[in-house]
Parts: C-alpha cells; structure tokens; sequence
C-alpha cells in the first residue's frame, strides 16, 4: 500500500513537471522591459527639466491646508547641479547643489543636497520649531497641464505640491534675483504699516452687491482663515495659503464665492490692495476704515472679568498692538522727556479701569518709571463711557492726579486714542499671547474708529 | 528486481523532464541602468577614502527612506560633508587602525553612515536625537550643517556618538564581561532622561544616558573616555563628590580597559591619547 502511495506521489510529481514546461506564450503588453520603462521614464523627466536653459519658474506650496507658498527659480543642469534662488527670506543668491531623477512610488524628483528649497523643511525656522513648513525635499512626478510639470509631495500628497513652468528668462541669473526680491516686496505690501488701518477685509463684489470678510492673515504662516458674518449671525470661514510673486499673490487651494473662483491676485499701488478679477466679479484684499463686522463684545465691559485692562511693555509684543500704537507709545515717552524734570521718565504702561466710579466715569491710568522714586509714577485721565451699535464711546472728563495734570500735553494723543470720536472698536481676543509670555488670562483689543491705525492688546487682570 | 528497475525509469524521467525545460536562448546582455552615477569631486574623495579602503559607504545625497519619513529633515550643504567626514578619518579610524591593526577597522565597522543636515527634534517632547545606529551596520549623524570646527566641543558632538555606536558594535562582536553590569544595577531606570549627568555621576553612572542600562552604560564609559583625554575624564571623576561613586566609576573604567586588551589587545589609554590628540587638531 505504502509502495502504491510512492509511486502515486512520483508520478503526480512527473505531471507537476511535464506541465510546468508549458509555454503561455503571452502577448507583451508593454514593448519595452520594465528596466527598460522605468529608464525611459526618468530620461523623460530628466530631458524636460535640462531643455530648459533658462530654467523653471517654481509655485511650491508645502502644506496648502496651513501654510501659503514660496517661489523658487530653478536651473537644471545635465552634469547633476541645479542653481536656484527663492523669496523664502532676502538671502537670494543663486545656490548651486544636487538633484536626481530617480524611481520611488513613481518618478521622483530629488534635490539631494541643500540649497534654498529646504528652506522649508528646516525645523529651525523661527516660529516653527521641529517642523518648519512641513516641506520635503522629495517630489512625485504627476505628468505635465498646459505647459506646467506638475509634482506633488510624497508626505503632504494631498496638500503639498510644487508647479514648474519655463521661466520665460533671457538672463536666468539676473531675472531671476530681480523676481525674488520684487516678490519679497509684495509680501511686505499686505503687511500693515504704521498709518495704515488695522481692519484688513477681503471684499467680494457681484451682481448680488459687497460681501466682506476679515482677511485674518497670519504673515508667518503665509495663511489666511477669510472669515464672513452671514445674516442669520453665525460666521463662515474660507481658508486659504498665500505665494507671492512679483505682480501679486496666489492663492492655494482657490477661493470659491458665489459661483467663482478666485486663484491670481494683482497689488495695486494707488489703493494698497490686492484685486483678483472674474467674469466681471473682483475680489479685493484691502485696508478699511471699519470692521467687515462689529462683535457685541463690548456690551460684558465692567462685569466680572472684563473689569481691569493692562497693557505693559513687559509683558512682550503681539501682532495685534498695531505698528501705529506702537509708534504712539514712542511718541509719548519721547514727548514727555521734552518736559523739564521730565527728561528721564520711562514709559511702562497703562491700565483701563473698565467700572464706572460713583460719577460714572471710567479711568485709564498710564504708568511710568522715574529713576527717583521706586514706585512707578502714574497719570490719571477721566472718560465717561456710552456703548451704540457695539461701538465704545468715551468722553473725556478730566484730570485726577498731579502727574496728569503734568503730562497732560504729552499724553493728548493717547487722550485721544480713548476719547475716539467715531468710537472705539472692542473685541475679545482669547487668552494672552505674546512673544514672551503666556497667560491663563483673558485678552482683548481696544481699536480707534477714528484713527484704524491704533490698535492696543493687552489683558483683563480681574 | 522489477522494482529497482521501475524506480530507476521514473528517477530517469524526472531528470530528463528537468532538462527539457531548458530554452536555448541565451541570457542577453542586462537591462538595467549599470552605469556609474555622475560622482562629483566629494563623491570621488568619499569612494577613494572610505568605500575602497573600509567598504564603508558615506550617504549624504537625500532619499527620504534614510531617515524618520515623519520627520521634517533635510540634507547637509554639500560643503559640510567633507569635514565631517575628515574627523571621522581622524579621530576614529586613524586611532583605532594604529593601536588595533590595518585591519581591525575594515573587520569590525558600520558599514553605512548617514548625513543628515538638520536637526532632528523629537516630536511632543523638548529633546532633539544626534544620532541613531541601527543593527550595528549604519550610522546616522544629524545638524552636520550646525558643526561649528572652531569649537572642540562642537566637533566632539558627533564623534562621541559614533565612538558611542562603534562600542555597541564591538560589543555585538565580543559581548562584555556580565560582571559588568552587577556593579551597580539598582539604579537603572528607562526614565535616565529626569535625571543630569551630573545626578548619574553621583550614582556611579557616567552619563545620565550611561544610567538606562548595562549596554548603554559600558559604550558611555567607552565614549565618554574617547572624547575626554585622561586627564579631563580623571577630572570628572575626581569631581564626583559621593566616594563610592567614584570607586564604581573606576571599577568600570578598569573593566572597559580590560575588554579592549584581553580582546583586542588594544591599550586602551594610547588609543584614548591618539584620539584625543587628533581630535584636537580638527579645531580649525
């Protein structure tokens, strides 16, 4: 039986054997061998990016979902070097280093060693410790749209990828430092300035009239979260990255509004904005005299919280003191040096005491260092406070204290930042941040209606 | 008989149905890409000083696979790979080639390093990570772009890991002796990073990372001792205020000597001079 079994086993084997040498005889589908395909592949890639001699110009967003774009001007070369230069920061030089085309997930462009592109996979970049802006140094080949290479980011597939057309040069070594730094100054154009308002909206005007959102742009993120306050009340909010270029920015992932879409915006110099026109619709970035929309938030002042307002130098800077403010304090301490017995004062402080006295008026107390007297020195200032459309009015009703009686005329222009005719603009802001500092407490900003330049941050102490 | 003769016709076919499988066309010429990549002048001087005399290859160009994919990292300046590279030659080839032998290196060795430009941060935690060893064959060195060569202690930095890694890998070679690690095994504690180098020392450890275990522990006197001279290590042993500690220490120091004679006949304390000599000399 056991021998039977054998014998079986041998034959069945014999058969395995006999038909292991038949022959599929299979078409080919492809004409070339894979190593053959793969090689063709990378050559094609390759051929591209060295066909250019005045190189490519580079729209590289690393993360569209948190991060804007940098620009990058790239020249190929067939020994294995690319020179490049980018507005990622004003070191613009063109930087020559490695890349490779190699074979990965799919064809893959590598820039093998560093140079201005892994400015943005640097985890040292100031505010971004550990991460930078989640960038790579590897990207995917996705095939070629209107004359464009198209690559995407091998973390990032979905949000991160980088656009190369033909620069388009005569002189890629000149042309392309001139762009740069043309492109570093429209970043510097959307940024405020001392005079201008801190109200920055992006408005969208159609057939259907003005939308009007706060742009909310975080210059170092190169990000913008539009935020708009619909009818019933409740706020929608867009989200998009920014990349400058010489003419402008644009934006990624588009902005789309009431049936367009907004990608490619123009810095106009006569009005300081930024347009983005479509099928006769235009969207601006701009600069207004008031908000796109006034919160109620002034209406919890003088309650529990919402009771004593600080504003010191000591506890560090935050974008939200706006330039002008900042240049108003300067002004201050600078003026009241000019008055005799005077010429020594620092400048600390002040605080807003937001509970009406028994007369029903409100205090803002400025405080100063005087290197004669331990304690800091303090001016006191009256207002009388009224609230209409989620506006704060203060009228100014007097003098309390010698020292404010002293600096009176030094101090009229922080006098009159309070007592702002059009009102003052108050929103919460969240809790304390600043460069320095940290706080568990309640943050809020004071803006002038009068003067949208000034605008002061500081903190709620009870 | 009938049989042995059955299974002799069956072995026979089997054999001969293997032969008739065989396709009489011959194997063409290979298809994949053998060419040599374009190497630059860095490549050659890599190539001439480490891959032909070590078999160690010397990896700086990025492929994302090298390193932490999760990571935000990226390649050195090309300018920095060179000097790195130099100090590597210096105080840790040279050293050991001329106490252990021509060969000792090209025996025992990583066979792969890594250069890594950028810092590498630990995510959600305040620490960065210098350096990874994997499997005692490949090195990872990150920051080579943040080395400053004017600063001996800049230059110690990866020196010491890769002293710290190649320990690990002599170990995997010869393992250490066990007494070594019932010196003082009571504190031995996976949290060693809540704890300064200078609370470990008063422990008996030498490193705060000497504290987490035996193995770490014996390459940490290992690299501690090669990127001190004698007399710096003495003086940080001679600062530790609690007297046992001090014995402990010195107990270690006499074992990791021991290890390197008895199984490389390696003088340790020349080879921590040539070190520290040569180290040294890379201050620019």
């Amino acid at each position: 039986m056991n021998r039977k079994l054998k014998y079986i086993r041998l034959i069945i084997l014999l058969l395995l054997v006999v038909y292991s040498c038949n022959n599929d005889n299979g078409e080919d589908l492809f004409s070339a061998s894979p190593a053959e395909r793969i090689a063709q592949g990378n050559a094609e890639v390759l051929n591209l990016l060295i066909s250019e001699p005045q190189g490519y110009k580079a729209d590289y967003f690393t993360k569209n979902d948190e991060f804007g774009g940098f620009t990058f001007y790239l020249k190929f070369n067939s020994d294995g070097t690319v020179g490049m230069t980018s507005d990622f920061d004003s070191e613009t030089s063109i930087q020559s280093s490695s890349f490779e085309i190699r074979l990965g997930t799919t064809t893959e462009l590598v820039f093998t060693t560093r140079n201005h592109i892994q400015k943005v996979s640097d985890p040292l970049a100031e505010g971004l410790i550990g991460t930078g802006f989640k960038g790579t140094s590897v990207f995917q080949y996705f095939g070629s749209e209107e004359g464009a290479l198209i690559f995407r980011d091998v973390r990032n597939k979905d949000t991160g990828f980088m656009k190369l057309t033909p620069s388009g040069f005569s002189n890629f070594e000149t042309q392309s430092i001139e762009k740069v730094e043309a492109s570093l100054e429209q970043r510097e154009n959307i940024l405020p300035t001392v005079n201008s308002s801190v109200f920055q909206l992006l408005t969208v005007e159609n057939a259907n009239g003005l939308s009007n959102f706060d742009f909310n742009y975080d210059a170092l993120r190169l990000f913008s979260k539009p935020q708009i306050t619909l009818s019933d009340g409740n706020i929608q909010e867009y989200s998009f990255g920014l990349n400058f270029n010489e003419s402008g920015f644009i934006i990624s992932p588009a902005f789309q509004y009431e049936g367009e879409i907004y990608e490619t915006f123009v810095y106009d110099d006569s009005t300081n904005s930024f347009v983005s026109q479509v099928n006769g619709t235009t969207a601006t970035v701009y600069y207004s005299d008031t908000p796109s929309f006034f919160k109620d938030d002034v209406n919890g002042l003088g309650a529990l919280g919402r009771q004593t307002f600080i504003s010191f130098l000591e506890d560090g800077t935050s974008p939200l003191t706006s330039p002008g403010f900042n240049a108003l304090l300067d002004t201050l301490e600078s003026n009241v040096n000019q008055i005799v017995g005077f010429e020594n004062w620092n400048y600390l402080g002040y605080a807003y005491l937001a509970v009406p006295n028994a007369t029903g008026d409100v205090r803002v107390d400025l405080f100063f260092e005087n290197p004669n007297n331990p304690d800091p020195e303090r001016a006191i200032y009256l207002f009388t406070p009224t609230v209409q459309n989620n506006r704060l009015f203060l009228r100014f009703t007097g003098v309390t204290n010698q020292t404010g009686f002293d600096l009176f005329e030094a101090l009229v222009p922080m006098i009159q930042f309070w007592a702002s005719p059009e009102g003052i603009y108050y929103v919460d802001e969240g809790t304390f941040t600043s460069d320095i500092a940290e706080y568990g407490n309640s943050a809020a900003t004071f803006t002038s209606l009068s003067q949208s330049n000034l605008r002061t941050y500081g903190l709620w102490i009870n | 008989m009938k049989e042995k003769y059955i299974k002799g016709v069956l072995v026979f076919i089997t054999a001969a149905s293997f032969w008739t499988c065989g396709n009489s066309d011959n194997v063409g010429e290979s298809q994949i890409d053998t060419n040599p990549p374009i190497l630059n002048g860095l490549d050659v001087w890599l190539r001439n000083n480490f891959v032909t005399p070590y078999n160690i290859e010397i990896l700086y160009k990025w492929d994302i696979n090298d390193t932490d994919i999760d990571r935000f990292l990226h390649p050195p300046f090309e300018s920095s790979v060179r000097p790195v590279g130099d100090a590597l030659q210096k105080a840790w080839i040279e050293p050991y080639t001329k106490v252990g032998g021509q060969d000792f290196i090209k025996n025992i060795a990583p066979r792969q390093f890594t250069f890594v430009g950028s810092f590498n941060f630990n995510p959600n935690s305040p620490t960065i990570t210098l350096g990874i060893a994997e499997a005692g064959t490949k090195i990872t060195l990150f920051n080579i772009d943040y080395l400053d060569f004017s600063d001996i202690n800049s230059i110690k930095q990866p020196l010491k890991t890769v002293q710290h890694e190649y320990g690990h890998i002599l170990n995997q070679n010869i393992p250490f002796d066990v007494t070594y690690g019932q010196i003082n095994p009571q504190d031995y504690t996976a949290q060693w990073f809540n704890r300064t180098d200078e609370e470990a020392r008063e422990l008996g450890y030498i490193t705060a990372y000497g504290s987490s275990s035996e193995g770490e522990d014996f390459v940490e006197m290992i690299s501690e001792m090669l990127t001190n001279s004698k007399s710096e290590f003495d003086a940080i042993v001679e600062g530790i205020s609690n007297e046992r500690a001090r014995q402990i220490i010195r107990q270690k120091e006499a074992l990791v000597v021991e290890y390197y004679l008895t199984n490389f006949g390696i003088d340790f304390y020349e080879l921590q001079d040539l070190v520290d000599k040569a180290t040294k000399a890379l201050v620019n």
